[in-house]
């Protein structure tokens, strides 16, 4: 680990030897900046984009449910053993993969 | 100051106006930060376009805990690692070598000099070249590039360390030279 001082004369040199150069580089390649209107025209497109996006992804969410739940009725209806089997199947499925994924974010972050 | 905090609180509300101007006063920062990280500029063009996507994404989840700024560096600084991350290591390497005699020969264009110092910068790699730019540039502690990058503090050290070995071996070389 390094000591406080040594910090500061990385600091030092970095300053010295490279915060010029840098300064001068962002000088030059300064960019054109897009006026107010283009930003507000952009935001406002994005958002609109976001709320379509929302949209279609309830849509899909919906329909998805409707099918399930549709499906679960179905089994129910003619079996009620293999609604059972089919419900423990599901649950211990969704269980396994949360702790799966649970687990591997855990591990990513101590990796990385 | 004061102005930027009002125009992040209406932002956060939903208005597209002050997030507009926030997001055009921090558009030359942000694209000149970006431009040192992959010393290119179709990239760095690019990545400051999704930084300001995410960022209009994101709005409503800032909490103002940090700069508006700080924010942006940190959205844009992760898009970079994770374009690094999709890429192959040496298909990177090569496209790095390439953005740097592009950019070098932008700015002798420009009629600007290409000092040493940015050659040996441009020769770091960017998982290295981010935390060295953000602590001895842009003055954050280590803690902070830590949160920023999501990656331990440790990590932080180790790659602060070897860029500047990097970096002053580079220069020093050349200075004997």
């Amino acid at each position: 680990m390094k000591k406080p001082n040594e910090e500061i004369e990385d600091q030092l040199w970095f300053e010295d030897r490279l915060k010029d150069a840098m300064t001068q580089f962002d000088a030059v390649h300064a960019p054109k900046v897009p006026s107010l209107q283009q930003f507000e025209a952009l935001v406002d497109d994005h958002k609109q984009e976001m709320k379509k996006r929302l949209w279609k992804e309830l849509l899909l969410f919906w329909l998805i449910a409707c099918f399930i739940l549709g499906l679960m009725l179905w089994v129910l209806d003619r079996n009620v053993v293999w609604f059972a089997i089919l419900q423990i199947c599901i649950a211990v499925g969704g269980i396994s993969f949360v702790t799966m994924r649970f687990r591997r974010r855990k591990v990513s972050t101590w990796k990385s | 100051m004061h102005d930027e905090t009002k125009l992040i609180k209406q932002a956060v509300r939903g208005d597209s106006r002050a997030l507009s101007e926030l997001l055009q006063q921090h558009y030359s920062f942000l694209y000149q930060y970006l431009l040192k990280v992959t010393m290119n500029k179709n990239r760095a063009e690019d990545i400051t376009q999704e930084t300001m996507l995410k960022a209009i994404e994101k709005i409503s989840s800032f909490q103002g805990k940090s700069k508006f700024s700080t924010w942006l560096i940190t959205i844009a600084s992760r898009l970079v690692v994770d374009r690094i991350r999709r890429n192959e290591l040496e298909k990177h390497w090569l496209q790095e070598q390439q953005s740097l005699h592009s950019i070098r020969f932008d700015t002798l264009q420009r009629g600007d000099e290409w000092p040493e110092a940015l050659q040996a910068l441009g020769q770091l790699s960017s998982d290295i070249r981010i935390p060295v730019l953000l602590k001895y540039y842009y003055g954050y502690a280590q803690e902070e590039i830590s949160s920023m990058l999501d990656i331990p503090v440790g990590t932080v050290k180790s790659r602060l360390h070897n860029g500047l070995k990097q970096l002053r071996k580079e220069i020093t070389e050349h200075e004997e030279a």
